[in-house]
């Protein structure tokens, strides 16, 4: 199983991972952090090393924005070093897919993130183009 | 060339930079003055990686990003200009660099420090960088964000 460590801006991350676990249970080796308006990102990223150790294997790292403090942090922290993956842009039907696919054989983060990144364009869902298209056939 | 913003900022490039400052000036241009990231090559490859590609980025030892500023050398017309604490805004206006405005964005807690606001903690370093500043015309001023408005460092500092 790849552990899955979803890192935010404020209480985002406890939120996606709180509200995933109403769908589809309690998750293990699953762990939120949010980043608090007056942590320093050192602070941060010293919370972020101990949640990835205590995860254990190389963990797929889920965080809400490319470039942000939370990626920062897990940039510094080496969890991009292969097979680790980080994956911007995490939202709920992304985060569910993850834990949904994390158990699969020869799974690795690299892999899952690759597939993630696919299945996340896919989870933006216009009603009124659904509409549409059912009017129409 | 201008520098639209200069601002101390802890975090350095991260979202509040790119996506509420870089945005709400329409800069081209971050320039990190920081002689600890300069001299460490994954803060250099990292810090840049998520900017868009529409916005250059320099990291420069404070001296140098003295000089380019004070040349006009930068890499972009409208720039925004980061530095980790006060004590280096106060260095990098003692080797020749032009300071007028100073956004003081975010210093986070650490120890010795006292928290002002929720983003901005001062110890005695960081005060006295903040006095120097200040007697050198230089005008301080809390910001986070683009939509909040300034307000003043001076009065919030403790009494000497």
């Amino acid at each position: 199983m790849i552990p899955v460590l979803v890192l935010t801006h404020g209480e985002l991350a406890a939120a996606l991972l709180g509200a995933a676990e109403s769908i589809l249970g309690r998750q293990d080796r699953a762990a939120a952090l949010g980043l608090e308006a007056s942590e320093s990102r050192e602070a941060f990223a010293g919370r972020v090393r101990a949640a990835a150790d205590q995860l254990g294997a190389p963990a797929l790292v889920l965080v809400d924005l490319a470039g942000g403090t939370p990626w920062n942090a897990a940039l510094l922290c080496g969890l991009a070093s292969d097979p680790g993956e980080i994956l911007a842009g995490v939202n709920l039907p992304v985060l569910l897919e993850a834990l949904g696919r994390r158990d699969g054989p020869g799974a690795s983060p690299r892999t899952l993130a690759a597939d993630l990144a696919a299945l996340g364009a896919a989870a933006f869902a216009r009603a009124s183009d659904l509409m549409a298209r059912g009017a129409a056939a | 060339m201008s520098v639209l913003l200069a601002r101390v900022d802890d975090r350095l490039i991260h979202g509040q930079v790119v996506v509420g400052w870089a945005r709400a000036l329409e800069a081209d241009c971050l320039v990190v003055a920081n002689d600890a990231v300069a001299a460490d090559p994954l803060q250099r490859t990292l810090l840049p990686m998520a900017v868009p590609p529409h916005i250059r980025v320099a990291i420069l030892r404070l001296t140098e990003a003295a000089e380019a500023v004070a040349k006009g050398t930068l890499p972009g017309q409208r720039v925004i200009l980061l530095f980790a604490s006060l004590p280096d805004a106060a260095r990098f206006m003692a080797a020749g660099g032009p300071l007028k405005e100073l956004n003081i964005g975010g210093i986070r807690l650490a120890p010795g420090r006292q928290a002002l606001r929720t983003a901005v903690a001062l110890g005695p370093e960081d005060v006295r960088a903040a006095r120097d500043l200040a007697g050198c015309g230089v005008a301080l001023a809390l910001r986070m964000v683009p939509s909040e408005p300034a307000e003043p460092l001076l009065p919030l500092l403790p009494p000497n």
